[in-house]
């Protein structure tokens, strides 16, 4: 057990280390990356008066971080459930995938971690917006609130992460699934409600809405944060949220079994 | 008798394509030596890498038992994996391509090995000097040569010192020189650390030069198993004569009388004497030569493992 944690805590912190380095590397695409995360928070702020004259459905005690806590949660997380499909498919484009699966590192843990480390860097590389949306929220932040809003985030992270690893099991298996990683992105985009609130939409839309990913964790840091208002009673927000964690673990687990037995048959080629 | 590595027993293999079926490797029975470097020939296709990719748990078989260091490989794979190196044919891709050459072997053997970092990055330091690589430790992968990644990818299946080691087509694209210094390097540091290793190769004289014994695999069996001085004989002839010229009938009967002659072939522009006492048949020969005053040039050659293979495919007449 002890050796097993010792070997998460050295990949987390290989792949970590790996990750930075690449970034001091290359201190323009960083600072481009960065401009790309203001500009993407900027943009959203243009729609304060669209979201203000909806403020009583919201709910929020601020307008603005409400805004930015989906501008900077939805395009991380979006880059969680694409970063082990990413990473499944260089492994098998480049072929590093035939040393790893030949080193007793588990490759679930391997490509969560890479992952994981990933997701790491670009926290950093959006991490003034959440500031800025701490800044506007400031009144209003309570410690218990930051420190629930907090674990709601590892939560809905965690469950992307596990979703990404679907797919990501699913590029193991078919090679190419980028159909697949788009059409889940779309309906998160869209029915997470990071970008439209979904208070204002009608309420089967809402229904629906609790079921995609990232809506109930998204929905929950707010309502921690800035006492938005939720879709649904906070307990069944919260079942959603574990829930679809253990689901898309599970889920995940299951399918990159399959991908791993298929490979050891066949071989890593022919995959 | 030298301790068994590694015993393989009736190991089969078969893969199906579009309802089309292939037998990888059928029945295959192998004893590789501890420590040894264990060298694995075959044409395209024969099944070599199919049995270096089931020996590293890449790929498991239909049938068969694999025992490697007293662990049952098909069914504890993860322990076997804690003592094996592995190189693959896709050095030109499989690193990350951003990282420097250092930055990839720490990488890679940290992160994967159960090894001190400090002990990789004295490891790292001392292969690539012996290779040759020491001036490219700094330069990111993508800007190495095809034949540098190669060697790269050969330093990470090494540098964690493992008990076992799989090279598969090791020097494929290595320039020459590397190639002369990687095989000095791999016959010392392997006896060095008793690292038992197994190489595929089309390079014959490779396979000569360096291994201790040599397997050859051909349509999924193995049809031989012996050193490569045994796999020489089983070609009749220890050297090749040739002449540069064309002789007429009454002379190559001559020559076909010599008793340490196995056999004359003719091209149009020369001829070749196949030899199992090369002296002695020189000596007939320049005889010969002389009585009918021809002063043809005179080239002598050893018959190689390559001479060998080419028998033993079925092409050697």
């Amino acid at each position: 057990m002890a050796n097993k944690v010792k070997e998460i805590f050295k990949v987390f912190r290989m792949a970590l280390w790996m990750n930075v380095t690449l970034l001091r590397r290359y201190n323009s695409n960083f600072i481009f990356w960065m401009i790309y995360a203001a500009a993407n928070a900027i943009l959203m702020l243009l729609f304060i008066p669209l979201y203000s004259a909806s403020i009583s459905a919201i709910g929020t005690k601020s307008i603005i971080s409400f805004i930015l806590v989906g501008a900077a949660m939805l395009p991380l997380l979006e880059e969680t459930v694409s970063s082990v499909a990413g990473e499944a498919s260089f492994e098998l484009w480049s072929g590093i995938i035939n040393y790893s699966f030949t080193t007793p590192v588990s490759r679930y843990i391997y490509f969560s971690l890479n992952s994981a480390s990933e997701v790491m860097v670009s926290l950093m590389i959006y991490s003034p917006i959440y500031l800025i949306a701490i800044f506007f929220a400031f009144n209003y932040l309570t410690p218990l609130g930051v420190l629930l809003s907090v674990i709601c985030f590892v939560i809905g992270f965690l469950g992307m992460l596990q979703l990404g690893f679907v797919i990501g099991a699913a590029m193991l298996l078919f090679r190419r699934v980028e159909g697949l990683e788009g059409i889940i992105t779309l309906v998160i985009t869209f029915l997470s409600g990071a970008f439209i609130p979904l208070q204002v939409l009608p309420s089967s839309i809402n229904y629906a809405a609790l079921f995609v990913p990232l809506t109930s964790s998204l929905y929950l840091v707010r309502y921690y944060l800035i006492g938005s208002s939720l879709i649904a009673p906070v307990s069944l927000m919260w079942t959603i949220t574990i829930s679809e964690l253990v689901a898309f673990a599970l889920i995940a687990k299951f399918i990159f079994t399959i991908a791993e037995k298929k490979a050891e048959k066949i071989g890593f080629n022919y995959i | 008798m030298e301790n068994v590595a590694v015993r393989i027993r009736n190991l089969s293999k078969r893969y199906e394509n579009g309802g089309k079926v292939t037998k990888a490797l059928k029945n295959v029975n192998l004893d590789i030596r501890e420590g040894e470097i264990l060298g694995v020939l075959g044409p395209n296709g024969a099944g070599k890498t199919t049995l270096i990719n089931i020996l590293a748990t890449l790929l498991i078989p239909e049938q068969g038992t694999i025992n490697a260091f007293g662990i049952d490989v098909l069914k504890e794979p993860n322990k076997l994996r804690e003592i094996i190196g592995y190189a693959g044919q896709d050095s030109e891709k499989s690193a990350y391509y951003r990282l420097t050459a250092f930055e990839t072997l720490v990488y890679f053997s940290y992160t994967f090995r159960d090894v001190k970092k400090e002990d990789i990055e004295k490891e790292i330091k001392y292969i690539s000097k012996k290779i040759g690589f020491s001036r490219k430790l700094n330069s990111q992968f993508s800007t190495l040569s095809g034949g540098e990644k190669q060697a790269l990818i050969i330093m990470r299946a090494l540098v964690h010192k493992p008990r076992l080691c799989f090279l598969d087509e090791p020097s494929k694209s290595l320039d020459p020189v590397t190639a002369k210094k990687f095989r000095a390097f791999l016959k010392d540091f392997v006896r060095k650390e008793k690292i038992t290793t197994i190489v595929t190769t089309h390079n014959m004289s490779e396979a000569e030069e360096i291994c201790d014994r040599i397997v050859l695999i051909n349509n999924g069996r193995i049809k031989f198993i012996g050193t490569p001085l045994e796999f020489k004989n089983i070609i009749d002839y220890t050297d090749k004569i040739t002449l540069n010229t064309h002789l007429n009938k009454l002379l190559i009967t001559k020559l076909k009388k010599i008793p340490s002659v196995v056999r004359v072939k003719q091209t149009v522009s020369s001829t070749v004497i196949y030899t199992n006492k090369v002296n002695q048949s020189l000596l007939a020969l320049t005889s010969i030569l002389k009585n009918e005053n021809l002063e043809p040039k005179i080239t002598v050659k050893s018959a190689t493992v390559e001479d060998a293979f080419v028998k033993a495919m079925g092409n050697g007449k």
